[in-house]
């Protein structure tokens, strides 16, 4: 018979711990402006790194912190009005057709039709909730401070790379969707995989890939440790 | 340790895939994948999500009679007053259940029967919890609709996730013995 090294001690250790810093930190961080505060930061570092990202495609990403926003396209200066999504939702994600806007002549005064796809987001659930929870199974546990913070590091940016995987293939389900947007050619095998992805795209899975990353994390994680400690 | 009669050294990649546990990580993922294009399927939906949603329905309808509450059950939703309830994919406990009783059920060198023992135990548990979940949710809806979301979400998937690991571990622990002298994970 085979087990990996358990005692009942260590496993209460860490549960207790789990639960309360996640206790602590999902209502501390989401009935508090700290929630809108890392929204904010998340879309504004989206749309630094992804406006352009998809060929003739502008992407910004609207907090719902009933605010305007106004965004600049080409020569053209477009105002975003405020918006006030259902409590699911923490984001608007637009994409605008930049080919379109660039080819229509510019007059002064003039509303600008847009083609555009707007969908609502919740970043929370796509971003912080998993690395909330990442942080919390880090630091529960009962191992060297210095690693354990270490470990939350290593799984945060496994774990950021799973979710950026997870937001393309969103966008790409958008833009392919949307009759306004030119679409991403796929080969059929991409096609298949992305279609595919959107059983990942639950809150269940959401918690379950987020946990089972996190294990593997640990496991390399520890692993590696052993190894250096053998050198 | 090179091979007794090749003399050849095995390499990382060769000594981890012989390890039972790297087989048992490899094969749980595997199959976790192919459950979630499966539950993807209409067949699923039909065959399996939409009976056990129901009779997770019926179940907590009868449970809220019992307590005095005028409720009846109707295909996958609840009614209960003002408050309605439905219990799509994703609160039916499947997951779970299949991810703990998965877990036992292909955990390398447990004999059969305690294998069973253990999944019959981990879906009696999550069963009730679940019952606990949707009753919790009728009633937050009922009393505390500013909570509903919190509760539906971040407080039961979590409850659920941990439950499930919990019941794995304890069901390890009784079942299997630590071998120092194994090379371990």
């Amino acid at each position: 018979m085979i087990q990996p090294k358990f005692s009942y001690r260590s496993i209460i250790t860490f549960l207790l711990g789990l639960t309360i810093s996640y206790f602590l930190f999902i209502p501390g961080i989401k009935f508090t402006k700290i929630k809108w505060l890392a929204i904010e930061s998340i879309n504004g570092i989206l749309n630094q790194k992804l406006d352009h990202f998809f060929a003739d495609t502008y992407l910004y990403l609207h907090t719902a912190d009933q605010q305007s926003r106004q965004i600049v396209v080409g020569p053209y200066q477009l105002k975003l009005s405020p918006i006030l999504l259902d409590s699911k939702y923490d984001t608007q994600l637009n994409l605008l057709n930049e080919k379109n806007i660039l080819s229509q002549s510019k007059v002064s005064g003039e509303k600008l039709p847009v083609q555009n796809q707007k969908i609502q987001l919740s970043n929370w659930d796509l971003w912080l909730l998993p690395s909330i929870l990442v942080f919390c199974l880090s630091i529960a546990l009962p191992i060297l401070f210095i690693k354990r913070i270490l470990l939350f590091l290593f799984s945060l940016l496994f774990l950021q790379i799973i979710n950026l995987l997870r937001f393309l293939t969103i966008l790409i389900i958008q833009i392919n969707q949307s009759e306004n947007l030119s679409p991403v050619s796929l080969s059929l095998w991409q096609k298949k995989m992305i279609s595919y992805s959107t059983l990942f795209h639950g809150i269940e899975s959401i918690y379950m890939v987020t946990f089972v990353s996190w294990i593997f994390c640990l496991w390399i994680f520890l692993k590696a440790n052993q190894l250096l400690s053998k050198k | 340790m090179p091979h007794q009669l090749t003399g050849f050294t095995p390499t990382l990649m060769q000594k981890y895939l012989r390890n039972e546990l790297i087989k048992y990580a490899v094969v749980m993922v595997l199959v976790l994948m192919m459950f979630f294009i499966f539950s993807s399927t209409g067949i699923y939906e039909q065959l399996i999500q939409q009976p056990i949603s129901s009779l997770f329905a019926k179940s907590s309808a009868l449970l809220l009679n019992l307590f005095g509450y005028d409720s009846w059950a109707e295909d996958m939703n609840i009614h209960c007053g003002d408050a309605v309830v439905s219990i799509s994919k994703g609160c039916d406990a499947i997951a779970p259940i299949f991810l703990s009783a998965l877990a036992i059920a292909l955990f390398p060198k447990v004999r059969m029967r305690n294998k069973i023992k253990g999944i019959l135990f981990v879906v009696l548990v999550l069963a009730i919890l679940n019952l606990v979940r949707i009753l919790s949710l009728v009633f937050s809806q009922l009393y505390y609709p500013e909570i509903f979301d919190f509760l539906h979400i971040e407080f039961w998937q979590f409850i659920f996730l941990v439950s499930s690991g919990v019941l794995f571990i304890h069901w390890l622990i009784r079942n299997t013995k630590y071998d120092s002298a194994k090379v371990q994970l």
